[in-house]
């Protein structure tokens, strides 16, 4: 069941993925993946290469994967572990979402950060009270860790 | 341009087909094919975020022939790009096919610019900003970036005033400021007592008398709160790298903050009302009972006890109460958030309601028995006595909680840590009132009696009082299944689960619990997958 699921998108994302995403399973386990998301142009994290690590559960679509970042990034709702405050990817998923519309959600994340549900306070009020500040930094980050 | 968009539809169409009739050999059995076709060209996408070009490449052919395809096709130099397919970067001297990709797949590229110094403003090579893609998103089932949809709008602030008002109780404000007081209602739960034991830093914070005050400063003050929240956030995130963390989090929401909101969400007003009215006699512990606060950070740790107000936490997250959950004890916080949503909610559609607990909260006697340690020994002991009459005979005293006062929201964890919030059993009759009052003494000692089971009991979140609580009960208990368990029926119709009538009997077999439902479902074979 889940193996199947996965393999669907797999193929799906094979063939039409998200202009800014990419997708694919690291080894020959497909419950493993790994995921670029190129920054979107629109945000300071423009440029940079930001690689994910998914982990598909065993009851997957039931359960939602895990996906954490790889790379560093400086945003206010990704902490230094790569862990991401995402809701779909906790308590507001659903089954009839895919890997291609999470990573999608991660990118307009990128895009739009939520400061008012931050994982990293301090980034959250950078980016509410200084963000030329935010965007500086993230900039910075961006092309140390991710170009 | 449509053309193309038609032959990729109807590609697609027929490899799902392929895909489904033989899942195992897809991957190989493609590339075989069209490796015996002899030196085929293969045509590739290359996508970067706001265009498209397509080039041929042998089939055979290393990813540097590619990228210099690319950089033709770009006119960029070679070494600036940076080719990307299934979420790795393609490296020169491997082959394309080593990466898994296909005729007509689509491989993404990336121009790199110079890392401008000292981080300028953005480079614009990349051309106009891209919305398009937060723009679709918003077809997207059930996410959002921006804030959390799912929570209930009462939640978000409650009457502030009312609030404020209950702080500014002097009978509140009395309490508060006796340390001592708090202290000992917080090291009178076994729960947190535990907790304590375990995190000699809690213990400190709560036997602290600053932080105690610092937790009532914060209650008052929207922005201090704010701060808290984020440093409760931080703790939930810290909490998921802890081995088995996040899974003891994911479980939590799935299996109580799920059917939790739904049973909120289908509250009716009347039901509620027609609840409080019969707790008229007593109503007004309701008032300083509560601390919808979960003790997940230090900050919060203190305050169980001591958020007399009724404290509206603003987060959705908040119910979720990380140690409540590892503790094993998991309905707590959200029991705490669901009931104080619904004491806010009676209170704040019935002033009278807020009147008479207030009357009462002022009353010199309460405060006094309040602030005697022995007097809440004494009502513990009832409490503990009236549970075990209940034991003794469940049909002569109903079930205790109800009979208290029907803390519907809190019964089921108060009881059984292990079931769902929603369980609908426990609506506070008229019945069940009636039977406290014989068993237990003068309504206000009873009523006194649910306040502080409910700090007792209720761990670190305290239940939003036994209006809340009444509210709660009456309300879930008062309704159909299908409309109690709408959430998760449209979830289950979501996986596939298209046999509504055996969904809603699954779903009240297992108490709103999607993922036990589905279980169910599968097991009873109602459901051929």
């Amino acid at each position: 069941m889940a193996l199947k699921r996965i393999n669907k998108e797999l193929q799906d994302l094979g063939r039409d993925p998200p202009a800014q995403c990419s997708a694919g399973p690291v080894g020959d386990d497909l419950f493993h993946w790994q995921a670029t998301i190129m920054g979107p142009a629109d945000s300071p994290y423009e440029g940079g290469v930001f690689f994910l690590d998914i982990v598909f559960p065993t009851d997957y679509p039931f359960k939602p994967p895990k996906v954490s970042f790889q790379t560093k990034i400086y945003h206010p709702n990704i902490n230094s572990n790569g862990s991401i405050c995402l809701d779909i990817l906790r308590s507001q998923w659903s089954p009839a979402l895919t890997i291609s519309k999470v990573l999608l959600s991660i990118c307009s994340l990128l895009t739009d950060p939520n400061p008012d549900d931050p994982l990293v306070p301090e980034i959250a009020r950078a980016y509410k009270t200084d963000r030329e500040k935010y965007n500086q930094m993230a900039r910075e980050w961006t092309s140390k860790y991710a170009m | 341009m449509d053309e193309d968009n038609g032959s990729k539809k109807n590609q697609s169409a027929m490899h799902v087909e392929d895909i489904s009739d033989k899942p195992e050999e897809a991957t190989t059995s493609t590339s075989s094919a069209t490796a015996a076709a002899a030196p085929a060209k293969w045509t590739l996408k290359i996508k970067t975020p706001n265009q498209e070009k397509e080039v041929q490449v042998e089939e055979e052919g290393k990813v540097k022939s590619l990228r210099d395809e690319v950089a033709k096709l770009y006119t960029q130099p070679s070494e600036k790009l940076c080719l990307v397919y299934g979420g790795k970067i393609m490296k020169d001297e491997d082959t394309i096919k080593s990466y898994g990709v296909k005729d007509n797949h689509s491989v993404h590229l990336v121009i790199r610019n110079p890392p401008p110094a000292g981080g300028s403003a953005p480079t614009p090579t990349q051309g106009a900003p891209s919305n398009v893609t937060t723009a679709s998103l918003g077809g997207l089932p059930g996410q959002s970036v921006g804030g959390r949809p799912a929570m209930p709008a009462g939640l978000g602030m409650p009457n502030m005033q009312n609030l404020d008002q209950l702080l500014d109780n002097p009978m509140v404000q009395s309490m508060m400021s006796n340390p001592e007081m708090i202290r000992n209602v917080v090291s009178s739960n076994p729960q947190i007592q535990s907790l304590m034991e375990r995190n000699p830093e809690l213990s400190h914070a709560l036997n602290n008398p600053d932080v105690i005050r610092q937790a009532m400063q914060v209650m008052r003050n929207p922005n201090m709160m704010q701060e808290m929240m984020r440093n409760y956030d931080r703790a939930l995130s810290n909490l998921e790298s802890l081995p088995g963390g996040f899974n003891a989090l994911q479980r939590f929401y799935n299996d109580y903050q799920e059917p939790m909101y739904s049973a909120m969400s289908t509250q009716n007003p009347f039901a509620a009302l027609a609840g409080g009215a019969n707790s008229t006699t007593n109503p007004a512990p309701a008032a300083p009972a509560e601390n919808a606060e979960p003790l997940p950070n230090p900050w919060a740790a203190a305050t169980p006890p001591t958020s007399q107000g009724g404290l509206p936490r603003p987060a959705p997250g908040a119910a979720a109460n990380p140690f409540a959950a590892l503790a094993g004890s998991g309905g707590g916080g959200l029991g705490g958030a669901a009931g104080l949503q619904q004491m806010m909610n009676q209170m704040n559609s019935n002033p009278q309601l807020m009147q008479m607990a207030q009357q009462t909260m002022n009353n010199p006697e309460l405060s006094r028995v309040i602030s005697d340690p022995r007097g809440i020994q004494a009502l513990q002991q009832l409490q503990q006595a009236y549970r075990t009459l209940h034991e003794l005979a469940p049909s002569m005293f109903p079930n205790p909680m109800g009979a208290l006062g029907g803390m519907g929201g809190m019964a089921p964890f108060g009881g059984l840590p292990g079931t769902p919030n929603s369980t609908p059993q426990q609506a506070g009759s008229p019945m069940d009132t009636t039977a406290a009052g014989g068993a237990a003494p003068p309504p206000m000692n009873a009523a006194l009696e649910q306040m502080m089971q409910q700090m007792m009991r209720g761990g670190a979140a305290g239940p939003g009082g036994p209006l809340g609580g009444l509210g709660a009960g009456a309300v879930t208990g008062g309704q159909p299944p299908e409309v109690r368990f709408q959430a998760q029926l449209e979830t289950l119709q979501q996986m596939g689960f298209n046999n509504r009538a055996a969904n809603i009997r699954a779903l009240t077999a297992t108490f709103g619990d999607v993922n036990a439902a589905v279980e169910h479902l599968l097991q009873s074979g109602a459901f051929p997958m």
